[in-house]
C-alpha cells in the first residue's frame, strides 16, 4: 500500500517536471529571441519571390532629353556615327534603369551594321544614397568587339551619367 | 525569356508562372554557375531587387513597393521604425531569409531551397 503510493507520488512528481520542462521551453520561444527568429526576414513572397523573379525589363522609361553624354567614348566613340550614338546611348539608360545586373541589353543600327550591348554588372548606392551602377559595354564594328567598362550614377532627373569609364 | 515571364504572370498560369520566372531568377542569381548560390551572389542579387523595386527611386522601399510582404515582417526589418527599408535593413531581412532557407546549413541555395522557401 505504501509503496503504491509513493510510485503515485514519484509519477505525478515527474509529470509535474515534464509539464514544467513544456511551459519553459514554450516560454523560451515566445521571448524576444525566439519570435525575432520566427519573424526574421521578410519571407518567400516578398519582392517577388526570394530571388525577385521577373523584375526589370519594360518600357525604356527614359523622359525624352533625359540623356546625357559620356556612356561612348575615347576611340569607338569616333567611328560611331550620330545614330549609332544614340542607340547606344539610349540602350545604356534603359539597361541601367531596368535590367537586372548580368543581363545584356543590345542594340544595332541597321543602317551602318554597328551593334552594342550593355550590362549592368554590379549596383550600390553611393554615400549620398543615389545609385550608381558599374556596367560592361560591348561595341562591334566590322564584327570587330570592343569591350570597355564603367560606372554610371543615377542623376536626380532620372538620367544616367558616367561618372568612370 | 523575361517578356515570357511577364506574359505568364499576366494570363495568371500560377504556379507554373512563378517557376519558370524563378529559374530566371536563380540563373541570374547564380553568377559563377554552379547551380548554387552563395551569400555572396544572394546579396548582390538583393541589392539589385532593391533597386529594381524601388519604383521611385528615391533610395528606400516601402510597404507598398514590397509586394507580398506582411506587415509584420516588414515592420520588424525596419529596425529604425521610420516606416521604409533602407538598402542596409533590407538586405539584413534577406539574409535572415538566406539563413532559413539554407535548410541544410552548406552556405549555398540549391534550386530546391529556393523554390522550398515560403
Amino acid at each position: 500500500m505504501a509503496f503504491a503510493m509513493w510510485w503515485r507520488v514519484r509519477s505525478a512528481v515527474g509529470l509535474l517536471l515534464v509539464i514544467m520542462m513544456l511551459v519553459a521551453c514554450q516560454n523560451t520561444q515566445d521571448s524576444g529571441v525566439g519570435t525575432k527568429t520566427a519573424i526574421g526576414g521578410l519571407g518567400g513572397a516578398a519582392a517577388g519571390g526570394l530571388l525577385g523573379a521577373a523584375l526589370g525589363g519594360g518600357g525604356t522609361g527614359i523622359a525624352a532629353g533625359a540623356l546625357l553624354g559620356g556612356l561612348i567614348g575615347g576611340a569607338v566613340g569616333n567611328v560611331l556615327d550620330e545614330n549609332d550614338k544614340r542607340y547606344a546611348n539610349e540602350t545604356a539608360q534603359k539597361a541601367l534603369e531596368k535590367a537586372p545586373s548580368g543581363t545584356a541589353t543590345s542594340w544595332k543600327n541597321p543602317d551602318s551594321g554597328h551593334s552594342g550591348t550593355v550590362t549592368p554588372t554590379h549596383t550600390y548606392q553611393s554615400s549620398n544614397g543615389s545609385y550608381c551602377r558599374e556596367y560592361q559595354q560591348e561595341i562591334t564594328i566590322d564584327g570587330k568587339p570592343q569591350r570597355s567598362y564603367g560606372t554610371a550614377c543615377r542623376q536626380p532627373d532620372g538620367s544616367w551619367k558616367t561618372i568612370s569609364g | 525569356m523575361r517578356r515570357f515571364c511577364y506574359a505568364l504572370l499576366l494570363v495568371s498560369f500560377g504556379a507554373a508562372a512563378s517557376s519558370v520566372c524563378a529559374q530566371e531568377g536563380f540563373e541570374n542569381a547564380d553568377q559563377n554557375h554552379n547551380n548554387k548560390i552563395n551569400r555572396e551572389e544572394f546579396l548582390e542579387r538583393e541589392t539589385d531587387v532593391f533597386f529594381l523595386i524601388d519604383s521611385n527611386k528615391d533610395g528606400h522601399l516601402s510597404i507598398v513597393e514590397i509586394k507580398n510582404v506582411d506587415v509584420a515582417r516588414f515592420h520588424a526589418a525596419d529596425v529604425n521604425g521610420d516606416g521604409v527599408l533602407s538598402m542596409e535593413e533590407f538586405l539584413e531581412a534577406r539574409n535572415l531569409d538566406f539563413d532559413a532557407a539554407d535548410t541544410n546549413k552548406d552556405g549555398g541555395l540549391t534550386r530546391q531551397e529556393v523554390e522550398g522557401f515560403h
